[in-house]
């Protein structure tokens, strides 16, 4: 196996025509010449991030509502799943961000270590990305990372505050954050879709078939 | 692709004055001008009139010199040229493309301009010669310079020769296929359809699919029939669909292929080279595939 | 999968008259194209992108060890373990030792090209695990015991009656009667079988879409979610991707994706695009225990040396296929290997060897049209073109192709004997078929007068009229 790997190296270097060890510093410095110092070409769009997310959101087949401060998501996820045959058992994330939230009566809420029982899944997104509208979710104890994928009806809250609008300004706040890169950090867009089938767009291919997003102003 | 950064660097032609400064003896693509004295006419253009044109379709290569001549330039159709040598280094006979690119190197000598009325062979020179003659830096340094002075007919006269056609008329439906060499490695889309619409009557409708393979492709044809069968079909119907009754374009091949599918469905709609209609010997001429009156 | 690509010619005429097939390959273009143009055409800079794109991973293959060894310190220091595999025969085995080592009854597996490139699946039923495909494309042709079609749709070459005869036969025992069903019924039986595979899995394989050094992660861009769900599940997760996956910076992976969704299937961002880095974490309460990487070599090291390098920038989006007039024609298995279309003629030749694939580089018209679609502006057309040189070098083009050329050079070197034959050659022709303007038979040109006319020359060359008309000059 080891084997292999100096094999597979040592072919590497000749093909580069490599004569001393290589200088991780000086591969640094070359990949700032080559790629340059600005940021990627990304999307550019006028108006606010919010917007831009909201609107990007949409366009995946995401919905959304905006709720005044995180007791009300309990609401907002008690009328969303009224208008569902989502029945009342909802599975939140243990994130503490959703101990404020305030449950209506009706709902059973059950704090999941894993997705694997629940019908309808409330995670937290770490931030939303105006450029997409995608949602960062960082798996761990407090978010388990199959809760966002075996609900078939996934609810995310999301701060107003935590919307940026690029990639690099996700990389930016989360290389500042403990812990990361957690085990599956996830973009999501949307629900689960397919178009395998004679090019058909289906959604609720194997993940939710349904994602929406309770938006905190704060 | 080396091409696109010469042209970035050369300046359209404008008025009279040469623009090709001289360098080093030792270029062996630098000899004097034919017209160097002169300084009053515009300068001599070498018509390139690619194998094809010359072997099937000579209406093709007049009507681009009388194109030529008409925007004030000299043409002369040096003699030592046959083909550019496309059809070997497509097949990867590498040393027999170079021999011919060396061959067309030493005929277009000198020239102020080289203009093709392909772009398939436009590119081969202007696109390709150099990377094919790498291994020979003299050769390689000529065949840049001779990719700096080629040009590919519509594109000269648009940017070049800036050419306003004297009234021509030609009543009728069109549309243009965009020959994929011409497209893709030398630009060309907007110049031949800019001059088309000086042409008076002639309504030009675009198809679908304007800028996908005819499945031509040089050897492909006769290699892969059935699939150039199918994409020339592909292509025919998309013609057919516009509704225009005459199909341009500026590659011979891509044409006699469009008009042998054309002509074998018995379909009514006619072919020419875009030159010929920007002359206006299209309406003396019988089409491609089409018998003599 | 073994090649194929030797019979492209036989493979390529039945696809041409195979009306199934060709009535899926129309979705090709209306899918993909149209969407990729919407998408691309909004996008303020995309000829930057794809610049940026380019530079990166050249960047990173002129530095592949150092970012190999640091992508392998990282996967370490996320508690994950990096397997080396020269081969396919390695690569197979270490996939089937960690299974065997993890006791796996039932492994479900993302969509991986790096996979089937090594047939991954023959050596996990080989060693009696239950392999599960469980992208939904993946698992179709796994039901139909076909190879992938196309790299990012793999059934894309199955009508909805054939699918809904695959589902009838393996989960009905072929006793539905109203036998051709709807879109969201096939989807929904596909999901509740599968479901229960993702719940019951010991191991969970994935490919990855791009490797990042400065982390030690993997990403994967999935619409269905199959992927998260193979990775998240099980008790241990195995990735294998080629060396050339890698990308240094997050920040060139955000470009890398920008270039991917856009380019593959016209969105600009897929459902899910996950970043996975090493197993559970302590804390977690889900997650596999075990996280594998296998870098694949299998020839990648061989491309790094000379003109083919290129090659390797690939970013695995379809796109060249989706554009490729050829591919569009005869679907993905003509070309008898895992890599369909465009970037499967060049990489299937450089991996699988030149002698076995000979059709491949030359069933190409070089339109460009792939290479203009490119995410990261790999020069195909040049590519396929240097294959034929190479073709010709080592005596595998055609003798007669040779020959031929042999003698088309020469005339074409002596330009007064040529332009004298061809005067009294067209001459003649002309004369023949003048009345017409067209022959519908030609001696030696069966292959273009199957099905056009060949177009008759007008009276004379044009070099010999021209100087009848201006004497001679030069």
């Amino acid at each position: 196996m080891s084997d292999a790997r100096e094999r597979i190296l040592g072919r590497i270097r000749t093909a580069l025509g490599r004569e001393g060890p290589p200088d991780a510093e000086a591969t640094r410095s070359a990949r700032q010449a080559a790629v340059g110092d600005g940021p990627s070409q990304r999307p550019e769009w006028q108006g606010d991030d919010l917007a831009r997310f909201q609107q990007c959101l949409e366009a995946a087949a995401g919905t959304w509502v905006a709720v005044p401060s995180m007791a009300e998501v309990g609401r907002a996820v008690a009328d969303y799943l009224a208008e569902r045959p989502a029945g009342t058992a909802v599975h939140r994330a243990p994130d503490p961000a959703l101990d404020a939230v305030d449950w209506p009566d009706h709902l059973t809420v059950e704090t999941a270590r894993d997705g694997r029982a629940a019908l309808v899944g409330v995670s937290r997104a770490l931030a939303g990305m105006a450029e997409t509208g995608s949602l960062a979710l960082a798996s761990g104890p407090d978010n388990p990372a199959t809760l966002a994928f075996l609900p078939d009806y996934h609810i995310i809250v999301l701060r107003t505050a935590d919307v940026v609008p690029w990639f690099e300004d996700i990389w930016a706040r989360m290389r500042q954050t403990d812990g990361f890169p957690p085990r599956s950090f996830n973009f999501i867009t949307g629900p689960s879709r397919t178009a395998d089938v004679e090019q058909t767009l289906q959604l609720g291919a194997h993940g939710p078939r349904s994602l929406h997003v309770v938006l905190v102003e704060t | 692709m080396v091409l696109h950064s010469l042209r970035a660097g050369c300046t359209p032609f404008k008025g009279r004055t040469r623009r090709r400064p001289a360098t080093n003896d030792t270029n062996p693509g630098e000899h004097p001008m034919p017209d160097a004295a002169s300084a009053t006419t515009r300068p001599t253009v070498a018509l390139f009139a690619t194998c094809l044109v010359d072997l099937f379709r000579p209406s093709v290569g007049f009507a681009s010199a009388q194109l030529l001549e008409q925007a004030g330039y000299r043409v002369e159709v040096p003699e030592a040229q046959t083909c550019c040598g496309q059809p070997a280094y497509n097949s990867g006979d590498n040393a027999h493309a170079a021999a011919i690119a060396r061959q067309v190197i030493e005929a277009f000598r000198g020239y102020d301009y080289v203009v093709v009325p392909s772009g398939s062979c436009g590119g081969t020179i202007a696109a390709h010669y150099p990377d094919l003659l790498r291994h020979e830096p003299q050769w390689r340094q000529a065949a840049e310079e001779l990719a700096e002075r080629t040009w590919e007919l519509t594109r000269f006269l648009v940017e070049v020769a800036e050419l306003e056609l004297p009234g021509v008329d030609h009543p009728g439906v069109t549309t243009y296929h965009d020959s994929c060499s011409g497209l893709r490695e030398l630009g060309i889309r907007s110049q031949p359809r800019r001059l088309l619409g000086q042409v008076r009557g002639l309504e030009l409708r675009e198809m679908d699919d304007t800028d996908v393979c005819c499945g031509f492709g040089g050897t492909f044809c006769v290699k892969y029939p059935e699939i150039s069968e199918r994409l020339v079909s592909d292509k025919v119907a998309n013609i057919e669909a516009s509704g225009a009754d005459m199909v341009l374009a500026g590659d011979l091949g891509c044409l006699f292929n469009i008009a042998g599918r054309l002509k074998r469905l018995d379909k009514p709609v006619r072919a020419y080279h875009v030159a010929e209609v920007l002359a206006g010997t299209a309406q003396r001429d019988a089409a491609i595939g089409e018998g003599e009156a | 999968m073994e090649s194929r690509a030797q019979y492209f010619k036989p493979a390529a005429r039945e696809a041409l008259h195979n009306p199934d097939l060709q009535q899926a390959l129309a979705n090709v273009q209306a899918g993909f194209v149209g969407k990729r143009k919407f998408v691309v055409d909004r996008f303020p800079d995309f000829e930057g992108l794809r610049e940026r794109g380019r530079r990166i991973k050249d960047h990173t293959l002129a530095n592949l060890d150092v970012y190999l060894e640091q992508f392998e310190a990282q996967v370490h220091a996320a508690g994950g373990h990096v397997h080396w595999a020269g081969t396919q025969d390695e690569a197979q085995k270490i996939v089937t030792d960690i299974c065997r080592q993890a006791d796996a009854r039932i492994v479900t597996k993302g969509k991986t090209m790096a996979g089937e490139e090594v047939e991954l699946n023959e050596a996990l039923e080989a060693a009696g695990v239950e392999t599960v495909e469980t992208d939904l494309g993946e698992y179709i042709i796994q039901l139909a015991h076909e190879p992938p079609s196309h790299i990012i749709a793999p059934a894309i070459h199955k009508t909805r009656q054939q699918i809904s005869d695959l589902f009838n036969e393996h989960h009905h025992r072929g006793t539905l009667k109203d036998k051709l069903r709807e879109v969201p019924e096939l989807v929904d039986e596909a999901r509740g079988i599968l479901r229960q595979k993702f719940l019951s899995a010991d191991v969970g394989i994935t490919g990855a879409n791009c490797l990042v050094a400065e982390t030690g992660s993997l990403f994967l861009v999935t619409n269905e979610g199959n992927g998260d769900l193979t990775h998240s599940l099980p008790r241990v997760h195995v990735a294998i991707a080629g060396i050339e996956k890698l990308v240094p910076t997050l920040e060139d992976a955000a470009t890398q994706l920008r270039l991917l969704a856009r380019s593959a299937t016209g969105q600009d961002m897929t459902a899910y695009t996950t970043m996975v880095t090493g197993p559970r974490r302590a804390p977690d309460t889900d997650g596999p225990e075990e996280f594998h990487i296998v870098l694949l070599d299998n020839g990648r090291t061989r491309m790094l040396e000379g003109r083919f390098r290129e090659m390797l920038r690939c970013i695995r989006c379809g796109a060249c296929m989706n554009h490729c007039p050829v591919y569009s024609a005869i679907g993905g298995h003509a070309y008898g290997w895992v890599y369909p279309g465009p970037m499967g003629s060049v990489l299937t030749p450089l991996i699988v060897g030149l002698d076995r694939t000979r059709d491949l580089p030359n069933a190409c018209t070089l339109n460009g049209r792939c290479q203009s679609v490119c995410p990261v502006k790999i020069p195909l057309p040049d590519l396929l073109r240097d294959l034929r040189e190479e073709q010709y070098q080592h005596n595998l083009t055609p003798r007669t192709t040779r020959w031929g050329l042999a003698v088309w050079a020469w005339f074409a070197r002596r330009p007064r004997l040529y332009n004298a034959l061809a005067r009294a050659g067209i001459g003649a022709m002309g004369r023949i078929g003048r009345r017409k303007g067209r022959f519908r038979h030609l001696p030696l040109a069966g292959g273009w007068t199957a099905g056009r006319d060949f177009p008759a020359p007008q009276r004379t060359t044009f070099q010999a009229a021209w100087r009848q008309q201006r004497g001679a000059n030069r």
